[in-house]
């Protein structure tokens, strides 16, 4: 069984990304969080085969929650996906810069929000569920 | 005076040795007046004297106020008579002088005595006396000679008269010559001693000039001594007054002087600063002041617009900025002239600017985000909305979610389009070599749906060019202006966009013309602002956001963007962007 887990604030957006990865495969079990804090832990207890991380969000940031997961000895080896609510240049230096897999920007439709799952599915999560 | 008259008179006056300001003295007209009636009165009292005991008195009485008429008249007359008085002078001595002539050149002692007694008790005296005074005043002394040889011939006649055996009525009038012989001989002993005195007074006129021009040339050493003085207090007063503290310096970067505001800048006095090094007074900065003086005095030219931390130890910290200009006056050693003036408020209000400025990206960037994130919201669920109904979604309800979708778009466009403007600065930017046919290639399939729906006939140009910008921020500028090419297209025509290169000499010149319903002139100079549409219409989709982006981009690439006046249809529009090297 695959396992990701979401970090955002926004309901929706967590919801939507549920949506988009459930498309492409039921055996994908969710975790959501709304804040950053004890990400770590969780992330380290629960070892998901993908980590969502939103960037802007009360409280601590993405890229803060990102610096704590990896320096954190287990969780650390989690793949990071950051995804921004809007497009800021110097969002996708600073997450690679701070150890991301990878950056997207949260899809502005449905047809898109479905492909990014599509491609999420394929990259992180596929492989692992033939294993 | 006339010329005619000059003419004559001034050839005469060089003979004897009038110089202008002799003639135009009036001190030594009246003085002359003075001495000469003074003369004249000696002698008519002799006269009277003598002739009132010999001859009868009455018979005086006429030619003794003819005297003093003529004198006074003369008297009031000459003080403010601009002729010249050795004119009047001779012209006087003549008068007088005819009678005396007169009376040398003939043997009949009667007409002689006639001569001489209508020469003595006619107005004529006071004449021969005036000359006389006149010449020797003015030193004429051609024309006391003349005297002198008259007298001499007259006293020789006189001499021969008496020498000889005469009758009554001449021994009659020999005894009254004798008198005139007396008269004659006191007015050239006077003439004699007014010459003498001239003599004495020129020499004294002109160490009295020589004096003058002393007292003249002090006056005016006193005036530049003043002048030069009232300068410098000028100069110190401005240099005291001016906000900017100016310094000289020598090469061991001693300073040498100062005004007020450098040592206040200082929390010093003027006094306490001269002679000081400014390595004493700066601190490790001076040594980049020292290297900037000695590079200004090793090329002589001066350097200008230094912005620099000021750093005295004993005053209020800051920024300056400074101009350095080497001083070549003839003095020992180099030196060197600083003006500097305090920018740290200037400064503060720049930090205070880019702070301002960084605010307001932030804030932005907040508001685009917050923005977004609901727009995405209600986008993303109109869109499930119609994906989950399906067709059980009532027909009626379909036009009001194609809204919501639309509506959705626009408003994404606008905070792109507004992002995009906010991010666009001097700093956001690279120039480097870029190609204008890739720029316009890749904003041509960035626009392809809109091309194709438009069926839009799309001419590019044909060569290769090469601009000096960024490539992401000209491609935006080609995808704005082609995209409002087939927005504001005309509807009963297929949409025509022509574009091509012209070269410059340090330009390239990218014309887009279209057949589109061009822009209303009344509205033309409004496109390029923020907002500012070519042609109010709700129908047309449009940030108001485009053209004034084009123009910020293309201004930041140090180029121009302009519209060109156009009497047919469509618009055309220019862009002017930097040649790259090379191309």
């Amino acid at each position: 069984m695959n396992k990701v887990i979401i970090i955002d604030d926004s309901e929706f957006d967590r919801a939507m990304i549920c949506k988009a990865i459930t498309l492409q495969s039921s055996d994908v079990t969710f975790l959501e969080l709304s804040t950053g804090e004890n990400a770590a832990e969780v992330i380290a207890s629960e070892n998901p085969q993908l980590v969502i991380l939103d960037i802007r969000m009360p409280g601590l940031d993405g890229f803060t929650v990102l610096e704590t997961i990896r320096q954190h000895p287990v969780a650390s080896k989690a793949p990071i996906l950051m995804v921004s609510g809007s497009e800021q240049p110097e969002d996708r230096l600073i997450a690679t810069q701070g150890g991301a897999d990878d950056y997207y920007v949260k899809p502005p439709t449905a047809s898109a929000y479905f492909s990014l799952g599509k491609k999420l599915y394929d990259r992180y999560l596929c492989s692992s569920a033939t294993k | 005076m006339s010329s005619a008259f000059r003419a004559v008179l001034d050839p005469w006056e060089r003979f004897l040795r009038i110089t202008p300001d002799m003639r135009s003295d009036r001190r030594l007209r009246a003085r002359a007046f003075y001495t000469c009636f003074a003369i004249y009165l000696a002698l008519l009292i002799v006269n009277v004297v003598f002739f009132a005991v010999r001859v009868d008195a009455s018979a005086l009485r006429v030619p003794v106020l003819l005297a003093l008429a003529t004198s006074i008249i003369i008297g009031m007359v000459l003080p403010r008579w601009t002729v010249s008085p050795s004119i009047f002078g001779l012209l006087c001595t003549f008068i007088a002088l005819w009678p005396v002539f007169s009376a040398a050149t003939t043997s009949n002692a009667a007409q002689t005595s006639m001569a001489l007694g209508g020469g003595l008790n006619t107005p004529s005296l006071p004449f021969l006396c005036l000359g006389a005074g006149l010449v020797a005043v003015n030193g004429a002394r051609w024309t006391i000679l003349l005297y002198l040889v008259c007298a001499v011939l007259l006293l020789l006649h006189l001499g021969g008269m008496t020498n000889r055996a005469l009758n009554a009525p001449e021994a009659a009038f020999i005894s009254e010559l004798k008198v005139f012989q007396m008269a004659v001989i006191l007015l050239l002993i006077s003439a004699a001693a007014y010459a003498l005195s001239q003599l004495f007074s020129k020499s004294l006129r002109k160490s009295e000039q020589m004096a003058a021009r002393a007292q003249e040339a002090e006056k005016e050493l006193q005036a530049k001594s003043a002048s030069l003085k009232q300068a410098q207090v000028e100069l110190r007063t401005v240099l005291n007054t001016v906000p900017a503290r100016i310094w000289y310096k020598d090469d061991q970067n001693k300073i040498l002087h100062l005004n007020q505001a450098a040592a206040e800048s200082m929390g010093m006095t003027v006094e306490d600063v001269q002679g000081q090094n400014t390595y004493d007074l700066f601190g490790p900065a001076a040594k980049s002041y020292h290297e900037d003086d000695l590079k200004v005095i090793r090329s002589g030219k001066p350097l200008r617009g230094i912005i620099e931390p000021y750093t005295p130890e004993g005053g209020i910290q800051g920024w300056c900025q400074t101009d350095k200009i080497p001083l070549n006056d003839g003095q020992d050693g180099p030196r060197i002239l600083v003006v500097s003036t305090d920018i740290s408020t200037l400064k503060n209000q720049e930090a205070i600017l880019q702070s301002v400025n960084k605010n307001l990206n932030d804030f932005a960037s907040m508001v685009s985000h917050d923005l977004q994130a609901p727009l995405r919201k209600i986008g993303l669920t109109t869109e499930l909305m119609e994906l989950e109904l399906g067709d059980e979604l009532p027909e009626n309800v379909k036009p009001y979610l194609a809204e919501i979708t639309d509506g959705v778009q626009r408003m994404r466009d606008l905070i792109r389009s507004f992002l995009h403007f906010m991010r666009s600065s001097p700093e956001s930017i690279e120039l480097r070599s870029v190609s204008l046919n890739d720029a316009l290639n890749d904003s041509v399939n960035s626009l392809n749906e809109d091309i194709e729906k438009s069926a839009a006939e799309l001419n590019l140009p044909s060569g290769e060019y090469f601009v000096r910008g960024d490539s992401k921020l000209l491609q935006q500028v080609f995808y704005n202006l082609l995209e409002n090419a087939i927005k504001y297209r005309a509807p009963d025509r297929q949409p025509e966009i022509n574009i091509w290169v012209e070269e410059n000499k340090q330009y390239w010149t990218i014309f887009i013309k279209d057949n589109g319903i061009g822009v209303d002139p009344r509205f033309a100079s409004q496109i390029f602002d923020v907002f500012g549409r070519a042609k109010p219409d709700s129908r047309i989709k449009g940030s108001g956001i485009g053209l004034a982006l084009c123009r910020r981009i293309v201004t930041l690439h140090g180029g121009t963007i302009d519209l060109v006046p156009q009497d047919g249809d469509g618009a055309l529009f220019k862009v002017e962007l930097y040649r790259a090297k090379g191309s």
